[in-house]
């Protein structure tokens, strides 16, 4: 009787301590949400249909809510506001101020290689001829840049042509009413040039300028390292299955996004491995350095008046999760 | 533990716990745990109660504050986005071109100019500021950044709707695209020309998200988990810090009337109204009367689990609400520390005062726990053992105590035995007392023998009888011891029948009185002729609940009279008051007798002779009451009365034989009722009366008969004993064989032998003769004499030998059978109930005596027969019951029972199939021996024992003796119980009786009895004339 007793008052009592030590740390842990990455109409964005489908991002454990957005511009907003956790986009828009202070690029996805063409209409062909027309872009945008690049190119400045401000899926039926030129890429492209439309310039030739790139939130990749890692190893499986496989993974985007098989392509498009990745986030003094060309997109958006405070290039390129 | 008792268990199983089935050491920590735990439970949940209420209004503060924070953050926003409107609206860039008529804006100037100004004003936020356009005064689109827009009809818009009717700037709520649900925020402000009127509208749109990049922006605010959402007038979420999912919900459901109409303003997505909402209605409540309650506790999220704190403001520029929330536990998170540290204390607190309550127990209640142990083992039985003193507290003093108390049981069982054995010779003693006793017949002398044996025996100082007087008015001294005895007996001392004394007490409340040490009593006298009297004691002398006395015994000893031996002088005083029952009884015979004597002396010769005979022969004797005067019955009166018709005539008849006529004569009706059988019933008693004298004489003749069969049964007996001793004891040889002496040819050769004496010490016990044997022939006359010498010694130690050997077994046989009877007595002393008394008395003799069969056969005077009155059947056996059914005739012959009852004497037979005198009983077929033992008081036979076995030899003269003192008890016990059945009959017969029949009864002469029977039924009936009257001659 008594060594019973003890023990049932000797356990009452251990079991009321713990329970009160207890009480206030076993609610800590909470719902782990998929990562929401936003993404539009754009070759060098297809790989992350292509692990969707494939399964690559089950493959590596990471849960993966693609957000599609039909007007690349639309990306943005929720990124920087905190409604999705990634996104898509290109280097300059992860510049400006709103949303490079709460992002950290990791990835490369790839860099245009053609895929952004200034398509013209079929009478422009010297440098006369660009003098005084309407050029459709998106002020503020790699499109901008590729413009005032085409322009150097062919000698002129901005002051010489006529900026109209015009999306890229816009072009095909701005061309020639609103505007003579106008920025765009796949399968926009295609869709003006088959009007009779030429292109006059392309990334190709500027090669590193226009550079596509995934970010996340700063928080997201603070808290969740591990995902953002095996979301960048699902991304290279991709890639690499797309580029070994061109036309199984034509198929597979085609089907998903609903285009015609034949529009898809990564014609124009270089992607960046691993091991290109992690060379690109090296500083350097050419187009080959991520660094360099986001210094260059820096330089322009601070010159047409988009940026106030510049973010630290530094902190907003993070090469960490690529290792 | 707990191992026997499977039922409180469980029930029992925590129910085992009962508290007051706790040891001590339990208890005890208990109740230092209770003491210490209790207050530091109260603080802790005073202290609980105190921080949560301070924490919570802290939270509610902080979150009020950044809820404010919030809000004023958002109204800055739409108040700097207004003003950039306005201003902008007013913008020569803009006036311009909207003034310029309608077919002379394309291509123009002004239109450059506007383009580059919305360029640039889209530049103010180039992530959310999704399109800036410029509208006509009838809502047609001039210019928007995105293309493809120009054109289109925005007059149906809100913005400008609003706008146009206020004139002032505009901030939109949500709108939601009609196509994709995309929500997004406008600011509109009207273009107006110089006049002042409204030309067009200049309109910012935000993409929604810019509220979220506010609210988003503030997570965290107000502390640790705490985060923001907004809130439209609908109470649909426009942001929320932390759940993305849930927005542009609203918290319950709209009404779907509602939903509809707001999404048909694209103030709502498209969905159903579940769809676009959560279900949270503590939320939706307290929303709803944040006016009053700015902060309440509600579920902001279905399914979640915590609680949280909410604070509401609302901002200025637009109906919508700014929550701001706290997870309840994450700000209560410092009680939880405070609530473990108070845990840990407690532990602390715990283990220390269990270490303390262990060592207290072990201090307090250790001694306690090994004097109970101690305790436990003496109730086991080991009364040597004893507690340790471990302490000089109050527990110390309990174990000293505890062992002066098991010293007292050692003292008091070690001297149980010989209590026990001295209680065993108390009532031996009294049983001897009272068998004396019950043998003397003069009461004088009776009482002074038993109270001098009382006195020697039980070693007192004095002992006395007293007896009540006729009249129940003082207790006569009747006997005492020693010369104190004598003094008082020659004073004629006596006490009055009251309780003033012991001795009246005892007499008076039928109860004796024991005063076990005179010097502790109040109530003791002390008599100047006993001083030394320490102890006394009074037993009322009880006949059924009649007193007949007192018997008194004084000691010299402190405490030698107590309660502890009242039992056996209790008996002894029932038997001496038997014996002085039946000590009356005789000396009134005696007393009858003796008037009947001197009656007869007063008779001539002739007249005695012829009286006695008067019974059996027929004589003529009468008495006539005739005017107050008694007169003999003249010859030619009885002729006349027997002829008168009027007479009223009883016969007096003794033993079935009329011997005369109690006749009445009336003169008409009598005046009592009932007169015949009055009149019958003093006949009876005269019959009675004359039956009575008549069985005096004859018990005065049996009595002597019974003393001369007595002594010729002794003499009988022992011849026969010498006649069965010596029968068959001589052996010869022949030189062929060894064989039994027989007649005459054994007898020539034992003449011409040899013989030598067979001698034990010097006792010639039988011879030894030896054909040839010449007396000269020294060697061989000396070998035959060493033979005949060593043959005497061997044959008398072989005796010997059997002898001890039989005593011994005689001796067990005999300490059993004593037991036996003291039972038996014991038992028959206390029943009253005849059948039942007999029938113990059967049971226990035979299952005692390990006996086949024992009977007891009561005697009825009338029949002169003996009846089975209990037999040794069982309840059960197979022939239980029989008694009662078989009777003998006392004058049958072939009965051992009726001849010990003839002759008054015990009866063996120890080999029933050779005695013709023995009486077979089919029952009882296996009856060998049989012992017949009377059941008398003295000259009176009640009865017959009647012991059967199935052995040969298995009564001897011994166990006669031993059944005869069985029978002497069995006989008190029984005419106790008779007389108690008597005096039960007698009372009824009183009570029935009047005065007539006592009279009658005093009566101790024929002619007194006759005399008084024609006087006083004469007076009781008024008859002229009665007659009572003693005739043989037949009426007829």
């Amino acid at each position: 009787m008594p060594n019973r007793f003890f023990r049932i008052l000797s356990a009452l009592i251990i079991v009321t301590v713990l329970l009160s030590a207890c009480s206030g740390t076993d609610s800590a842990s909470t719902e782990k949400l998929p990562l929401e990455v936003g993404w539009s109409l754009y070759p060098g964005y297809y790989p992350l249909v292509i692990a969707q489908e494939l399964g690559y991002f089950e493959k590596y454990g990471v849960d993966v809510n693609l957000v599609f957005y039909a007007n690349y511009k639309e990306t943005t907003p929720p990124l920087a506001s905190g409604l999705t956790d990634g996104a898509t986009l290109v280097l300059g828009d992860a510049l400006l101020e709103d949303i490079a202070e709460d992002i950290k690029i990791v990835l490369i996805a790839d860099n245009s290689d053609g895929a952004d063409q200034l398509i013209a209409s079929p009478d422009i062909k010297t440098a006369d001829d660009i003098r005084g027309k309407r050029i459709g872009v998106v002020a503020g945008t790699f499109g901008g840049l590729l413009v005032r690049e085409m322009l150097a190119t062919y000698g002129l400045s901005v002051a010489d042509v006529k900026i109209v401000e015009v999306p890229p899926e816009g072009i095909p039926d701005a061309i020639p009413t609103s505007i003579d030129i106008g920025h765009t890429f796949e399968p926009f492209a295609s869709q003006a040039r088959a009007k009779g439309n030429q292109a006059i310039f392309t990334s190709a030739d500027a090669p590193g300028l226009v550079v596509d790139v995934i970010a996340f939130r700063k928080s997201v990749v603070e808290e969740r390292p591990d995902d953002i890692k095996n979301f960048i190893n699902a991304w290279f499986d991709a890639v690499q299955y797309w580029q070994g496989n061109p036309e199984g993974g034509n198929a597979i985007i085609a089907k998903a996004t609903g285009q015609d098989v034949k529009d898809v392509s990564f014609e124009g498009i270089r992607f960046f491995n691993r091991a290109e990745n992690i060379a690109a986030f090296q500083p350097g003094a050419n187009r080959n350095s991520v660094v360099y060309t986001a210094q260059l997109n820096m330089q322009y958006l601070v010159n047409i008046g988009l940026i106030t405070k510049p973010a630290d290039i530094n902190e907003v390129l993070d090469a960490s999760y690529l290792q | 533990m707990n191992t026997s008792n499977p039922a409180i268990n469980p029930s029992q199983g925590v129910a085992a716990l009962n508290w007051r089935n706790l040891n001590l050491r339990s208890k005890l920590i208990t109740a230092l745990l209770m003491a210490a735990l209790i207050p530091l439970a109260i603080i802790a949940f005073i202290s609980y109660q105190n921080t949560s209420q301070s924490l919570t209004n802290d939270a509610n503060e902080k979150l009020l504050g950044a809820a404010s924070s919030t809000a004023q953050a958002l109204d800055a926003f739409m108040e700097a986005n207004l003003d950039t409107v306005r201003y902008q609206a007013h913008l020569p860039g803009v006036t311009n071109y909207v003034n310029l008529p309608s077919n002379r804006r394309a291509g123009s100037p002004e239109e450059t100019r506007l383009l580059d100004f919305m360029l640039a004003a889209s530049y103010q936020d180039p992530v959310y500021i999704t399109s800036v356009a410029v509208l006509d005064g009838k809502g047609v689109t001039l210019a928007d950044t995105v293309s493809g827009n120009a054109g289109l009809d925005r007059s149906n818009r809100i913005y400008f709707q609003k706008v146009l009717a206020t004139k002032l700037p505009y901030a939109s709520t949500l709108e939601y695209d009609t196509l994709t649900g995309k929500p997004s925020l406008y600011f509109a402000a009207p273009i107006e020309n110089v006049s002042g009127d409204v030309i067009g509208v200049l309109r910012i749109r935000y993409d929604a998200s810019i509220l979220q990049e506010i609210i988003g922006g503030d997570t965290g605010k107000a502390g640790e988990a705490s985060f923001a959402v907004l809130l439209d007038e609908n109470n649909m979420r426009l942001a929320h810090g932390t759940t993305r999912s849930i927005i542009h919900k609203s918290v319950v459901p709209l009404d779907a009337a509602l939903v509809t109409q707001l999404q048909s303003q694209r103030l709502m997505p498209p969905g159903t109204p579940q769809e676009l909402a959560t279900d949270l209605p503590d939320f939706e409540n307290g929303l709803n009367n944040f006016e009053n309650q700015p902060t309440f506790t509600a579920e902001l999220q279905a399914g979640g689990a915590d609680l949280e704190q909410v604070a509401v403001t609302r901002m200025q520029t637009q109906s919508w609400l700014v929550v701001f929330a706290q997870t309840e536990a994450v700000f209560l998170a410092p009680i939880n520390a405070q609530a473990r540290a108070s845990a840990i204390i407690a532990l602390i607190i715990a283990i220390v005062v269990g270490a303390f309550g262990v060592f207290m127990a072990q201090t307090l209640s250790g001694p306690i726990v090994r004097l109970t142990q101690t305790a436990e083992a003496i109730a086991g039985g080991d009364i040597n053992i004893q507690a340790k003193v471990e302490t000089g507290d109050e527990i110390g003093t309990l174990a000293g105590t505890f062992n002066r108390m098991t010293q007292q049981l050692r003292d008091f069982i070690a001297t149980l035995e010989s209590r026990v054995a001295e209680r065993t010779r108390n009532l031996e003693l009294a049983g001897e007392v009272g068998r004396a006793v019950s043998q003397v017949r003069a009461l004088d002398v009776m009482l002074t023998d038993a109270a001098e044996l009382i006195r020697s025996q039980f070693d007192l100082y004095y002992v006395q009888v007293y007896l009540v007087n006729s009249s129940q008015t003082y207790l006569n001294l009747q006997a005492g011891t020693g010369h104190v005895g004598k003094e008082l007996l020659g004073r004629s001392h006596r006490l009055p029948f009251n309780t003033s004394s012991i001795n009246g007490r005892a007499a008076v409340e039928k109860k004796s009185v024991v005063i076990s040490d005179t010097a502790d009593s109040p109530t003791f006298k002390p008599n100047p002729l006993l001083p030394n009297t320490r102890s006394e004691m009074a037993v009322p002398l009880l006949i059924g609940d009649r007193v007949v006395g007192v018997l008194n015994m004084q000691s010299e000893v402190g405490g030698s009279l107590s309660t502890d031996i009242l039992a056996a002088f209790e008996a002894l005083a029932g038997q001496i008051a038997i014996a002085i029952q039946n000590a009356t009884f005789l000396a009134e015979t005696e007393q009858a007798r003796a008037e009947v004597e001197a009656q007869a002396q007063r008779l001539s010769r002739a007249n005695w002779v012829d009286y006695l005979d008067a019974i059996h022969k027929p004589e003529e004797t009468g008495f006539m009451f005739e005017q107050n005067k008694v007169v003999p019955l003249t010859q030619s009166q009885q002729t006349q009365t027997a002829e008168n018709g009027d007479a009223l005539v009883a016969p007096i008849t003794v033993t079935g034989e009329a011997l005369g006529n109690l006749v009445v004569e009336m003169e008409g009706q009598s005046p009592i009722a009932r007169t015949d059988e009055l009149l019958t019933t003093v006949a009876r008693q005269i019959s009675q009366q004359i039956e009575n004298l008549r069985l005096l004489d004859s018990a005065e003749r049996y009595r002597f008969e019974a003393e001369e069969s007595s002594r010729r049964l002794t003499r009988e007996g022992w011849q026969s004993y010498v006649a069965n001793a010596s029968e068959s004891m001589s052996y010869v040889y022949d030189l062929k064989e060894v064989r039994p002496l027989n007649g005459n040819g054994d007898q020539q050769a034992e003449d011409s032998g040899y013989t030598l004496p067979l001698k034990v010490r010097d006792e010639t016990v039988g011879r030894l003769v030896v054909q040839g044997l010449e007396a000269s022939d020294g060697e061989s006359m000396s070998l035959a004499n060493a033979v005949a010498e060593r043959l005497g010694a061997h044959i008398e130690s072989l005796r010997q030998f059997e002898e001890t050997k039989r005593g011994q077994v005689e001796l067990d046989k005999r300490a059993r059978q004593l037991a036996a009877v003291a039972e038996v007595s014991s038992v028959s002393s206390r029943e009253l109930n005849i059948e039942k008394m007999l029938q113990s008395v059967v049971h226990l003799t035979q299952r005692q005596f390990g006996l086949y069969h024992a009977h007891v056969f009561t005697y009825n005077e009338h029949m002169e027969t003996l009846q089975i009155a209990a037999c040794g059947w069982q309840e059960g056996e197979e022939h239980e019951g029989t008694h009662g059914t078989a009777a003998i005739p006392l004058a049958q012959e072939q009965s051992l029972v009726a001849r010990s009852a003839r002759d008054r004497k015990a009866v063996i037979v120890n080999n029933v199939r050779s005695e013709p005198g023995w009486l077979p009983n089919p029952l009882l077929p296996d009856t060998n021996s049989e012992m017949a033992v009377p059941l008398i008081i003295g000259d009176q036979i009640l009865g017959v024992l009647d012991v059967q076995s199935d052995q040969i030899n298995a009564f001897t003269e011994e166990d006669a003796n031993i059944y005869t003192t069985l029978a002497s008890q069995v006989s008190t016990a029984l005419q106790n119980a008779q007389s108690f059945v008597r005096a039960q009959q007698q009372a009824e017969r009183e009570s029935t009786l009047n005065v007539i029949s006592q009279k009658i009864q005093s009566a101790t002469t024929v002619e007194a009895v006759l005399q008084i029977a024609a006087r006083e039924l004469g007076h009781a009936l008024g008859a002229p004339m009665t007659i009572a009257q003693l005739s043989m001659k037949d009426k007829n």
